[in-house]
This record gives C-alpha cells, structure tokens and sequence, in this order.
C-alpha cells in the first residue's frame, strides 16, 4: 500500500481541509474507483441523493455490519464515531436486507459491508439491526456537482466486444452456491489453458466474489461497481444492459478467451429475470450453468429458463455436493449435475463449457 | 457485442470405439484438420486457439478427445486394456462420423498434434499413410524409427501394428518442430534405455535424429515430400505459450498446406 503524505499549510482552503479528512476517513470498496482528489466540498443544503452519490457519514451506532471492507479488500472494524466514505445504493438481500436510497440526508444505514448508504425497508429474521450512519455531507466538486460512482465508470467501446465464450452462472436464491460455482469453472478453465475473465453483473458491492474468482484464476475481475453502481437493485433494462456490455467489452479486451459472469441471487429476483430475458434475447451469452440450492429449486429453474429458451449447460451449487439431492435434479431435469470437483478439472470442465447450444426449439 | 471467430463445440462421443472431439466446423468445401493433443489432454485449447488464428479461418478443425479410460496409450497407436479401440482406428471412426454428420470431407486430412499428439501424429503418417495428407509434429517426446530391428513401439519390429509402406510415408509433406526453450529433461521426458540410445535424450535432439533418418529414407525415393525441422524461437514445452508467444500457428498453417 502506498502512504501519501497530506500536505499540511497553514491557512487551508475548504478543499485542502476536505481532503485531510477524506485521507482519514474509512474508504469503503464500493468507491474504490473514485478519484477522491476531485472532491472540493462536502454539500448537504437542498441536495436529494441518488444511487451511486458518495458520500462521508459517521458511524453512531454498530449494528450487522461491525466492519467495512476497504478499497483493497481488507474488512476493517468499524467503531462509533469513524468517519466512512461509501456510496447511495439500493439493496435487495433476501437473507440479510431490503433497502432504499432515502429522498434526504437524514440518518441512515450502512446495508452492507462493500460499503453502501441506504435506509433499511425490512430484514431477515436473523439480521441485527443495520449499523447507523449519520450523513456529514455528499462529496462535491468546485462548482458543487455531486461526485457519483458513474463518473468513474468504464463503459463499452462504440463496438462493444465480447469474449469468444460467456457462461452465465445464475441461481435458485442468494447462497445457492453461484459464487463457488463460478469459481470452479474459472479455475477449470484456466487449468485447461485458457485466459479467463470473471465478471459479477448484478448484486451489492463487496469485493469478496472479486477476489474469489482472482484466486480462481481469473485474469481480471470485474462488477457493477466497475460500471458506476453500488448496487443493481432497482437499476432498469438499459442501466442493466450497459453494464452487461461494458463488463464483456472490458474482459474482450483484457484478452479474456471465456468470461464467467455471475448474476446475483434468484430468477425470481426482478433484475435478474429482466437480465437474463434480455441477455437470451440478445444473444450475449453463449451457455448457462444454473446452481441450486437443491432438487426443488433445481427444477423450479430448469423449467422457468426451459420457458425462456434456455436448456442450461449443466445444474451445479449445493444440490451437487449431495449425491441423492443431485440424482433426484438429475433425473426431473434430466440435465447433467456438474460438482465442484468436475468444474475445477480440465478437461470435464471443458466438456461442459462447449456443449452444443441446447436451446428449445419453442418456448412453452 | 462483436465476436468474429467460428465457434468451438464439443461433441460428446456416441460409441465406445469413437472419441469425444472438439470441433470448428466452418463449411463442407474447406479443407479438414485433425489437431492432436499431449497427456493433458488441452483438446479444447487446441481447437480454440487454431478457430481464432487467422490462417485457419477456412480450415474445419477436429480436435479428438482421447481420455485416459477408453485410449491410454493412444500416442503409440496401441491399447491400455484388451477390447479397447486404439486411437487410430478411433479417429478414423470419428472423422467417417464427421463427414457423415456435416457433409465435410476427411478422406484425407492434414494432423498436427503437439507433445503426446505429435506422437500419435508422426506414427499416422508412417502407420497410416493412406488417410494423411501432410503432417505437422511438435515437440514429440521421442519418436517411432523406421527400423525394424527395434520392437514396436520404438521401431517397426516385433508387435508393429501395420507393415510399413514407405513411399506412401514419405509422399507426405512431414514438418517437426521443437521449441528452442524445449530442451529440460524432467520426469516427462521418457529415458527408456532404447530411446535414450537410439534417439539422445531431449527432444531437440530427438526430432534432428529423427528428421534425419526419414531424410535418409527420402534420398531413395523418387517422389518424396520434404521433411523439415524448424526449431521455434522461444517455444517452451507449453501449447498455450507456444500459440500466444511464438509463430507456431503460422508455422503450422504453412506446414500443413493451408
């Protein structure tokens, strides 16, 4: 890690004493790409935030989320009092937050860990309380135009690219096994000699899927927060296209042969039924592994992409570490279970990845 | 979104005697290439890398899948078990399937293989040579000598699966090629007492021998091919960085006639 000294002169201008702060406040990974030297004023008066402002808050109250992952990754504890730099987002978490971008700069709450402001809707029964944020000001530049992560956004070529293979990695529900799934086959496929890149198209900003499919293997790996967003809940159609392509069009160009995109949480979760009808009817992926939670899902799946069009390349998630819950999504599906260990091997993950499309002929 | 390249796919074998393959099928006119992998059995790399160069834009590429279970010796053209299909026979299978399935023509193809499938694709031409129509072998861990004092699978002696015909082996333009960064003798790099002696110990060394004897052989036949050598600069005993790094595919499109 590089330590810049802050300058220190007598007499600072507002923007000298802003940026002072900024260098001691607590960065959270969700504004990793902002360039913070562009902040001259914090601004409040009249302001209503909108997803992806960023924003110094303070923390007052310690709730689910007692650290922050920093710009590295790194989950840093957070303590009453720190001063936080995190962006506006939604948030849609079935196992942990609902969560809305609030129409002013009253209190609010940190809803999750990568480093997202919003105001909690509902909770699942097992979550504590959100970690109170108070709201010192929105970051701002010299004319007071709000700093948002969009500004810092890469967006695809005017002839976006793509890699020669994209695998979409969907799921049954948050925590069916997608992240572990994806991992497997960038770790598969790179073993089996090719240049992988990894991207997560929707969800809530963290760097953990990031660093997982680093560890797997991925030459690069991107997300949404690359593309302007702290979070995908509520984001429409063409928001959710511009981040589809501009992920591709950066992992094409990257040199990435085969991308392992992820789509966060269930088909039934709003954006991610949009993106996924829309990436089919685009043509923008090339195959898709579906990974449940078990048999059930599996086959709730299997059927809701069948009336899309989609025959997955294979099932995989939880419902492949049990070989009876496996067999019964075997057999109703009557697709291939793909387990982890056969993700991560060369040569039956090759198998898998270059399957011929086997997409209904009709939709039902 | 643009991608410009053919596609790759894999088709699942659909008879024990027949292996998996990884195809790029661009049309029934262009010409066919077999691409042959080594022991880690990169198929689908090979087939990839060869659909998105350039040079082979035209050419169908089949790149067979032979697993450890069904085709364990498949480099020597021979079988681990007894009721298995060896590898010749196999592909042969597999490209009477292709033209079959696809209308594309594998009367005769070009083959390249590289590690355990220049093996495989040096003893076509000699074993074969009736189904081949040139060759390309890179960094072959050691090679089949024409010599019949030497048993099979060192040489044409005893246990040889085939007579030779050596004017119908060397009517094929053959091309072996070894990395010049080719040259460690690891746990990979077969030091039977027969190779070492008749063949030297790296695969350098190996493939001038080699090309050399067929050499031999050509001198006394009218209407040979050529048989060349070319070291590649900077090659490793890596298909991967040989493709990303090196002018193998361009030495490859040149070789195979394409």
């Amino acid at each position: 890690m590089i330590c810049e000294a802050i300058p220190h002169s007598i007499n600072p201008t507002r923007a000298e004493r802003l940026q002072l702060r900024l260098a001691q406040a607590k960065r959270a990974f969700t504004t990793r790409h902002v360039d913070l030297a562009t902040a001259e004023r914090l601004v409040r008066s009249g302001r209503v935030p909108v997803a992806g402002d960023v924003v110094l808050a303070r923390v007052t109250a310690i709730g689910q989320h007692a650290r922050i992952e920093n710009i590295h990754g790194r989950r840093g504890q957070l303590y009453v009092g720190d001063e936080i730099i995190v962006a506006y987002g939604n948030r849609y978490a079935p196992d942990q937050f609902e969560a809305f971008v609030p129409t002013d700069l009253e209190e609010c709450d940190l809803v999750a860990g990568g480093g997202v402001a919003s105001r909690m809707t509902r909770k699942h029964a097992g979550m504590k309380n959100p970690t109170k944020i108070e709201v010192i000001g929105l970051l701002a530049g010299e004319s007071g135009q709000t700093i948002n992560l969009k500004d810092f956004a890469v967006r695809a070529d005017a002839q976006p690219l793509r890699p020669t293979r994209v695998i979409a990695v969907v799921g049954s529900s948050m925590n069916a096994g997608k992240t572990t799934t994806a991992g497997g086959l960038v770790h598969g496929l790179t073993r089996a000699g090719f240049r992988v890149g990894a991207a997560k198209i929707t969800g809530t900003g963290s760097g953990g899927d990031l660093w997982t499919m680093r560890d797997a293997g991925a030459i690069e790996a991107i997300d949404f927060t690359d593309a302007g967003h702290a979070s995908t809940f509520c984001v429409d159609s063409e928001g959710l296209a511009d981040i589809c392509t501009g992920l591709l069009d950066k992992l094409a160009r990257s040199g990435a042969d085969i991308a392992v995109v992820e789509i966060a949480d269930g088909l039934l979760q709003p954006e991610t039924a949009a993106l996924v009808e829309m990436a089919q009817a685009q043509g923008w992926f090339d195959g898709f592994v579906f990974a449940a939670a078990d048999a059930m899902g599996s086959a709730f799946g299997a059927n809701w992409l069948a009336q899309r069009g989609i025959v997955p390349l294979a099932l995989s998630g939880l419902v492949s570490a049990s070989p009876l819950a496996a067999g019964e999504a075997a057999r109703t599906c009557a697709l291939p279970v793909a387990t982890l260990a056969e993700l991560r091997d060369p040569v039956a993950v090759t198998k898998i990845v270059f399957r011929q499309d086997m997409l209904v002929e009709e939709a039902a | 979104m643009v991608t410009t390249v053919p596609r790759v796919e894999f088709i699942a074998s659909t008879a024990p005697e027949m292996p998996d393959c990884f195809v790029s099928i661009v049309g029934p006119d262009a010409p066919t290439m077999v691409a042959i992998h080594g022991i880690s059995r990169n198929a689908a790399e090979i087939a990839t890398r060869f659909s998105q160069h350039p040079a082979f834009a035209g050419v169908n590429v089949i790149a067979p899948l032979f697993d450890a279970a069904r085709f364990g010796k498949y480099q020597q053209l021979r079988t681990l078990k007894e009721g298995q299909t060896a590898s010749d026979v196999a592909l042969f299978c597999l490209l009477d399937h292709l033209a079959a399935q696809h209308g594309i023509n594998t009367g005769k193809v070009a083959v390249f293989g590289f590690s355990g499938g220049a093996q495989m694709a040096h003893r076509l031409a000699i074993l074969r040579p009736s189904r081949i129509r040139a060759v390309c072998a890179a960094a072959a861990g050691w090679y089949l000598l024409p010599v019949l004092d030497l048993p099979y699978p060192y040489g044409l002696g005893q246990g040889c699966p085939a007579a030779w015909d050596r004017d119908a082996t060397l009517r094929i333009p053959m091309t072996v090629i070894v990395g010049s960064r080719d040259t460690r003798v690891d746990e990979s790099v077969r030091q039977d007492r027969l190779i070492v002696a008749h063949q030297g110990t790296n695969r350098l060394r190996r493939a001038r021998i080699w090309t050399q004897v067929m050499r031999k052989h050509a001198a006394q036949c009218e209407d040979s091919e050529s048989i060349s050598l070319i070291t590649l600069e900077n090659g490793s005993h890596d298909f991967g960085q040989c493709a990303r790094e090196t002018e193998l595919l361009n030495f490859v499109s040149a070789a195979l006639h394409f």
